[in-house]
């Protein structure tokens, strides 16, 4: 009895003394990786930091610039027909759309563009065309669609009144609940998407439903997409998108697209990369200007990896029951929507379990037991930060709650998809991140297409401007601070010894 | 009375597994959010004047910096080259842009540190394409730490 009680005093003390070891072989990652996440130039300025990139694209390196498809011998970056042109060949992808609920293969969206641009054509013949909508509809899309990879129109999405009147634009595209904003910017012919009844209005005005335009239900599947790269390049509209905001236009450009889809996709290992088994949930919110852009981003990277489905929704849909439902494996959202999915009732038993959850996987220990809900196969979370965004606690919970690795996004007015990231593997959970006066907020490290540096008012000051310049930033009036194409990001904050930007917000 | 005891190990020990595994409160770090001000590696980039520059020799300081055309660069990563003993070490510390366009590594195709830079204007066609041609390997593999300029008492 007693040689026994020795052996199982000796195995626990055994165990007591190896639980550091098997946290750090548990761990998904080594805590020192997540202590060098940047890489930094060689100089810098007085009053101003080293210029810091992503370690995926060191100073040395090219950033991403574009896809990088191969042509005979040569890469090239290619432009947003390729990505419709590689999606239809394969056409493995599904979409799905919150308005309709109806599924639609590549081959039926590409039969209702190509409709959809012959009677666009015979509407207007100007270059432009205008776009009131949240992109959460399938009338949206498939103007998108038409502008991008079929008629080579241009785009103009409005979310407010420009200071100067676009020229060579008369139609615009509204969704039926902005109908009295197309009115108040002046609109004569508009399309309406949406099943609704047309209020009667003046001679003057000529409304026109989407679906006398397009054959939305039930649609015929069409896979001829003329589009020949060798071809076509020279003849493509290098500037397919502009957004109104803030009274300015700002204009998006092929290389725009292509250089953030690629940043993003290439941002992951090939062990989590987007493939043909995921589920894409992207969910769009009507009250964050940069949500629309990041759907177009998510949406073409869905396209080129061939995801096997994906859905579009408002986040006035979103609901841990409905994201149950529709069982994605890749989910984009706001973090403020994401934050809304955690229960805030929940038994004695469930507290226990979600507190285990968390202190696992806040020593970076993701695998099933720290996992405490059921029915969810997420395995990639996108959070896209707005203006109050989550604290590294609550994201904690979040990943608990989600069981699912988590990517922080920041995006800007003016960038196609996000300027800053975080660490797939970022499990930390920070200290001190609000105080009375201040909040930090950890934003991640640059995008691969593009690099950054602070800029301070005085060569001691902690804290200064962030400056950025890249391939995912769009052009407008007065982007340029200086003649190295330096664009203010709008935020303020300092670089952590972890290479990561950390935002300051004073209260 | 020994199994007693034994027994009070065992819950101990257990309790203390458990704790750890079950019970544990997060676990938080603090970030020191210094910022690369600190980070010796990073090098500002300044003004120079001959003075100045001369002691980044790779002998009086570690660093080796040579000046092409008004750049500064930094070329420690080529010590074996610039250093002391190195074949180029001439340079060190110096506006290598004469030695460079002549494609001679004479100690006369550096000027004094009291002497005012260079302005090359006795160069011919030839010289300047091959100097053009070393700015730009220059440019492609070091990094600027600075712009070389005349002293005051120059």
């Amino acid at each position: 009895m007693a040689f026994l009680t020795a052996v199982i005093v000796g195995l626990l003390l055994i165990l007591v003394f190896s639980i550091p070891n098997i946290i750090s072989n548990l761990r998904d990652i080594d805590p020192v990786a997540l202590t060098a996440q940047s890489s930094l130039s060689a100089t810098r300025k007085e009053k101003e930091s080293a210029i810091y990139r992503s370690v995926d694209v060191p100073h040395g390196l090219p950033l991403n610039t574009g896809l990088r498809i191969q042509h005979g011998y040569n890469l090239r970056d290619g432009n947003l027909k390729d990505i419709w042109f590689t999606a239809l060949k394969e056409n493995k992808t599904t979409l799905r759309f919150g308005d309709t609920g109806q599924e639609y293969s590549l081959q039926q969206i590409n039969c209702m563009i190509h409709q959809l641009s012959s009677s666009l054509q015979e509407l207007t013949s100007c270059k432009n065309i205008g776009i009131l909508s949240d992109f959460d509809s399938l009338g949206s899309l498939l103007v998108l669609f038409d502008s991008f990879f079929v008629s080579d129109r241009t785009i103009v999405s409005f979310n407010s009144i420009p200071k100067v009147k676009k020229a060579d634009l008369d139609v615009i595209v509204v969704d039926y609940s902005k109908l009295e904003m197309a009115f108040r910017f002046g609109f004569k012919k508009i399309v309406v998407i949406g099943d609704c009844e047309i209020p009667s209005l003046p001679d003057v005005f000529s409304v026109i439903k989407m679906s006398s335009l397009v054959r939305l239900k039930d649609p015929e599947s069409n896979d001829s997409f003329d589009y020949t790269p060798k071809d076509f390049e020279d003849k493509i509209n290098n500037q397919p998108y502009s957004e109104i905001n803030n009274f300015k236009e700002y204009k998006y450009f092929q290389r725009n697209f292509v250089s953030s889809v690629a940043s993003q996709l290439m941002s992951l290992s090939s062990e989590h990369t987007w493939a043909e088994k995921d589920k894409l949930l992207i969910c769009v919110s009507s009250q964050d200007v940069t949500s629309k852009n990041n759907m177009i981003l998510k949406l073409l990277s869905g396209l080129i990896s061939q995801v096997g489905h994906v859905t579009i929704i408002n986040e006035d849909e979103v609901s841990l029951s409905q994201i149950v439902k529709l069982n994605p494996t890749i989910l984009s959202s706001t973090d403020t929507t994401l934050y809304n999915l955690i229960p805030k009732k929940s038994t004695y038993i469930g507290n226990i379990i979600l507190d285990r959850a968390n202190y696992l996987n806040s020593i970076g220990i993701f695998n099933k037991v720290s996992k405490c809900s059921s029915g969810l196969n997420l395995r990639l979370v996108y959070s896209q930060q707005t203006s109050s965004p989550l604290n590294s606690l609550q994201y904690t919970q979040l990943k608990s709650l989600l069981h699912s690795r988590i990517i922080r996004e920041k995006s800007i007015v003016g960038s196609m998809g996000p300027i800053l990231k975080t660490n797939l593997f970022d499990y930390r959970v920070l200290q001190n991140e609000q105080t009375k006066k201040l909040t930090v907020t950890q934003l991640g490290v640059s995008s691969n297409s593009l690099e950054m540096k602070i800029v301070k008012n005085q060569e001691t000051d902690k804290i200064g401007k962030l400056m950025i310049r890249g391939f995912n930033l769009c052009k407008f009036e007065g982007m340029y601070s200086d003649d190295e194409m330096w664009c203010d990001s709008g935020l303020v904050g300092k670089f952590g010894s972890d290479g990561c930007f950390y935002q300051y917000t004073y209260l | 009375m020994s199994n007693i005891v034994l027994i009070a190990v065992l819950i101990i020990l257990g309790a203390v597994v458990l704790k750890n595994f079950l019970f544990s409160s997060i676990s938080t770090i603090d970030i020191d959010a210094d910022d690369d001000n600190t980070k010796s590696e990073v090098t500002v980039v300044q003004v120079y004047t001959p003075k100045t520059l001369y002691k980044y020799n790779g002998f009086d300081m570690e660093q080796i910096y040579i000046a092409v055309r008004g750049t500064v660069y930094d070329v420690s990563k080529s010590r074996q080259f610039y250093g002391p003993s190195g074949p180029y070490n001439v340079f060190a510390g110096h506006d290598a842009s004469r030695g460079l366009a002549k494609n001679s590594f004479e100690p006369e195709m550096v000027k004094s540190f009291e002497e005012k830079i260079d302005t090359l204007s006795d160069l011919d066609a030839s010289e300047i394409k091959s100097l053009d041609g070393w700015e730009e390997m220059f440019k492609s593999k070091y990094p600027v730490v600075g712009t070389l300029v005349n002293g005051d008492d120059e």
